[in-house]
C-alpha cells in the first residue's frame, strides 16, 4: 500500500509536480507580460499610436481573459483549435479583399494622425505590419495551442479578441460615411461578419469549456476509388496551377512549386493516404512550418523576390500578380490545410506532404540555385538572393514532420504485417 | 455544413478579386479563372456531369467544350451578339439549379443545354481576344483550362457521391452555385 501522507515520497513527488506547473505559469506569464509591453512600444515609436493601441489593448483583454478563465487549468484544444485556425484563415481571406481595395492607402489618407510623422503606410509596410506580423504570431501560438500548452491559451484570447476587432474595424468601415473606400462587391462585409461569428464563438468557447474532449473525426480508410480519384483531381489542379504560375512568372518558380506539388503527391500516396497523419503530433509543427515561411513571405516582399526571379528568368512578374498568388491566396489554402489536417481530410494531408517536400526540396534553391543562376547569368559573386536569411528556417519542422510520418508508417506497416 | 460554407464563400470572393482585377493578361490560359462567371459555370458543368453519372460524366463536359470552340471562333469574326454576359451568368444559375433539383436528366438533354452555354462562354473568350495574340495557342490556353476545371468539377463530385450524404452535399454544392449565378443575373440586368 502506498503511504500517503506528507512525509511519503509521493506526497513528495505530487508536490513537486504542482511547483514546476506553476513555474511553468509563471514563465509564461512573464513571457506575455513583457514581450506585449515591449511589442506595443517598438510599435509606437517605429509607425504610430494607431496599432500600438489597438495591438496594446487587445493583448490587454487577451490576458485578463486568459488569467480569469484558461491560467489555472488548460481545457482540450479540440474545442477551440478548429475555429482558431479558421479565424486565421478568414483574417488573410480579409486582407486579399483590403489589398485589392487598396485597404493601406484608405487608412493612410484617413487616418494620417495616427501615424508617426517619419512613417509612411505604403502597400508594404501595410503587409509587413498589419499581415504578416499578427498572422504570424497567431500561426506560433496555434503551435503552442495545438500542443495545449498554457501560453497557447493566451494566444486563443489574444487570437478571437484580435479577430473582433478587425472584423468592427472592417464593419465600420464597410458601413461608415467614407467615399473613398473601395467596397469590391462588399466582400469585406461578409468576410468581416463570418469572422466576427468564429471569433465571439471561440470566446464563448473560451469562457465556458466543455468538460468533455470533442471528438477528432474518425477516419474512412481511402478505397482504391476514392484514392484515384483524388489523385486525379490533385494532378489537373497542379496543372492548371502550373499553367497559371507559368504565365505569371515563367518557368524556374513553377519548377521548385509544380515540383514539391508532385513529389508531395506521391509522398501522400505511399504514406498518409492509407493512414491519415496523426493530428496531434503533426498540427503543432505544421502551424510551425506556416509561421516560419509567413514570416520567410514577408522577407520576399521586403526585398522583392519576384523582381529577382524577374531578372534572371527574363519573364516579368509584378508585384500584384506575386502579391495575389504567394501572400494572400496561396498563404489562405496553406493555412487552410492545417484545419483540414486536424480533421484528418485527404486535403490537408496532401498539402502536408506538398509543404515538407517545398521546405526540404524548394527553399534550398534560395541558396543553391537562385544567386548561382545570377552569378552565371549576371557575372556577379555569390550575393544576397531575396528570401535568403529565412529560407532555411521552415526547413526543421519539415524535417521533424517527415520523420515522424515515415516512422509512424513504418509502424503501421508492422503492425498490419503482423496481423 | 459550415465549412462548406466557408469554403464556397471564400472561393466565391477570391474568384471575385481577381475577375476585378481583370488580370488574365492576354493569355488563353488564365481567362477562365479570372471571372467568377466562367470558373463557377465550369465547375458546375463538371459537378452535374458526375451527378448525371455513367457515360455523362466525359460526354457533357465534351459539349461545353466542342461548342466553347465554335464560340470562340465566331468570337475571333467579331460578329456581333447581343447579351452574352446576360447568358453566360444565367449558365451559373441554371447549372446551379440543375445539381440542386438533382432530377433524372438525360445525357442528350445534358449536352444540349450546356452546348448551348458553352457556346456563349466561347464567344465571350474569343471577342476578348487581344490583338496581339495567336487565335490559335489564345484558344488552345482557354481550352486546356476549362477541360482542368471540368476534370475539377467532375472528380470533386464523383468523391462527394462517394460519401455517406453526398447526394445531399452535392445538392447543397448546387443551391450555392445558383445563388452565386441569381447575384450574378442581376448585376447583368
Amino acid at each position: 500500500m502506498r503511504l500517503n501522507n506528507k512525509w511519503s515520497p509521493y506526497h513528495f513527488e505530487r508536490k513537486r509536480g504542482i511547483s514546476n506547473m506553476e513555474n511553468a505559469r509563471l514563465t509564461s506569464l512573464l513571457t506575455v507580460v513583457s514581450s506585449t509591453i515591449t511589442l506595443s512600444v517598438m510599435l509606437f515609436i517605429t509607425i504610430g499610436s494607431g496599432i500600438a493601441i489597438e495591438y496594446g489593448l487587445i493583448s490587454l483583454l487577451a490576458l485578463i481573459g486568459w488569467l480569469k478563465f484558461s491560467y489555472k487549468s488548460t481545457p482540450s484544444q479540440t474545442n477551440t483549435l478548429p475555429k482558431y485556425i479558421l479565424g486565421i484563415v478568414l483574417i488573410v481571406a480579409l486582407n486579399t479583399v483590403r489589398y485589392t481595395a487598396d485597404f493601406s492607402q484608405f487608412v493612410y489618407l484617413n487616418y494620417n494622425q495616427w501615424f508617426t510623422e517619419s512613417f509612411t503606410l505604403n502597400h508594404m509596410q501595410w503587409f509587413v505590419w498589419m499581415v504578416c506580423l499578427p498572422v504570424s504570431l497567431l500561426l506560433f501560438g496555434g503551435y503552442y495551442l495545438s500542443k495545449r500548452q498554457t501560453v497557447g491559451y493566451f494566444f486563443a484570447w489574444w487570437g478571437f479578441i484580435y479577430f473582433t476587432i478587425e472584423s468592427l474595424i472592417q464593419l465600420q468601415v464597410e458601413l461608415g460615411n467614407y467615399s473613398s473606400y473601395n467596397h469590391v462587391y462588399y466582400l469585406g462585409l461578409i468576410l468581416a461578419m463570418l469572422l466576427f461569428y468564429i471569433s465571439v464563438s471561440g470566446i464563448l468557447k473560451l469562457i465556458k469549456p466543455k468538460e468533455e474532449e470533442q471528438k477528432i473525426e474518425d477516419y474512412q480508410p481511402l478505397t482504391k476509388k476514392q484514392k484515384n480519384l483524388w489523385s486525379l483531381l490533385l494532378v489537373t489542379f497542379v496543372v492548371v496551377y502550373a499553367v497559371t504560375l507559368y504565365t505569371q512568372a515563367g518557368p524556374l518558380p513553377v519548377g521548385v512549386i509544380v515540383g514539391s506539388m508532385m513529389g508531395g503527391m506521391i509522398g501522400w500516396r505511399k504514406t498518409t493516404s492509407n493512414i491519415p497523419a496523426d493530428p496531434y503530433k503533426l498540427v503543432p509543427l505544421y502551424l510551425l512550418l506556416q509561421a516560419l515561411f509567413y514570416i520567410h513571405v514577408g522577407e520576399e516582399v521586403l526585398t522583392h523576390f519576384n523582381r529577382g526571379i524577374a531578372s534572371i528568368s527574363g519573364h516579368p512578374w509584378s508585384d500584384v500578380e506575386f502579391d495575389y498568388v504567394i501572400t494572400f491566396l496561396g498563404p489562405i489554402f496553406w493555412v487552410f490545410g492545417a484545419y483540414s489536417l486536424w480533421k484528418r481530410q485527404v486535403f490537408g494531408n496532401f498539402i502536408l506532404w506538398f509543404m515538407i517536400v517545398g521546405m526540404i526540396l524548394g527553399e534550398p534553391t534560395h541558396f543553391l540555385v537562385f544567386p548561382i543562376v545570377r552569378m552565371v547569368k549576371e557575372g556577379i559573386g555569390y550575393e544576397y538572393f531575396s528570401g535568403m536569411y529565412t529560407a532555411l528556417f521552415p526547413m526543421i519542422p519539415a524535417i521533424l514532420g517527415l520523420i515522424i510520418i515515415v516512422k509512424d508508417h513504418k509502424k503501421h506497416k508492422k503492425a498490419i504485417n503482423n496481423v | 455544413m459550415f465549412r462548406y460554407c466557408l469554403l464556397f464563400v471564400i472561393f466565391f470572393i477570391l474568384s471575385i478579386d481577381t475577375s476585378y482585377a481583370h488580370g488574365f493578361g492576354g493569355s488563353g490560359f488564365l481567362h477562365p479563372l479570372t471571372g467568377i462567371d466562367h470558373l463557377f459555370a465550369m465547375v458546375a458543368v463538371g459537378l452535374w456531369s458526375a451527378q448525371i453519372g455513367g457515360r455523362a460524366v466525359y460526354l457533357v463536359p465534351s459539349c461545353f467544350l466542342f461548342m466553347m470552340a465554335v464560340g470562340g471562333i465566331v468570337g475571333f469574326q467579331e460578329i456581333q451578339l447581343s447579351n452574352v454576359e446576360f447568358m453566360i451568368a444565367l449558365s451559373v444559375l441554371l447549372l446551379g439549379l440543375a445539381i440542386f433539383l438533382n432530377k433524372k436528366s438525360s445525357i442528350v438533354l445534358a449536352g444540349l443545354g450546356v452546348a448551348i452555354f458553352g457556346f456563349f462562354h466561347g464567344y465571350a473568350h474569343g471577342a476578348e481576344i487581344p490583338n496581339t495574340l495567336n487565335h490559335i495557342e489564345y484558344m488552345i490556353g482557354f481550352l486546356v483550362t476549362t477541360l482542368g476545371l471540368h476534370i475539377i468539377g467532375a472528380v470533386s463530385g464523383l468523391l462527394i457521391l462517394e460519401k455517406r450524404k453526398g447526394s445531399t452535399t452535392l445538392r447543397f454544392s448546387g443551391l450555392t452555385i445558383f445563388v452565386i449565378g441569381v447575384y450574378l443575373t442581376i448585376l447583368k440586368i
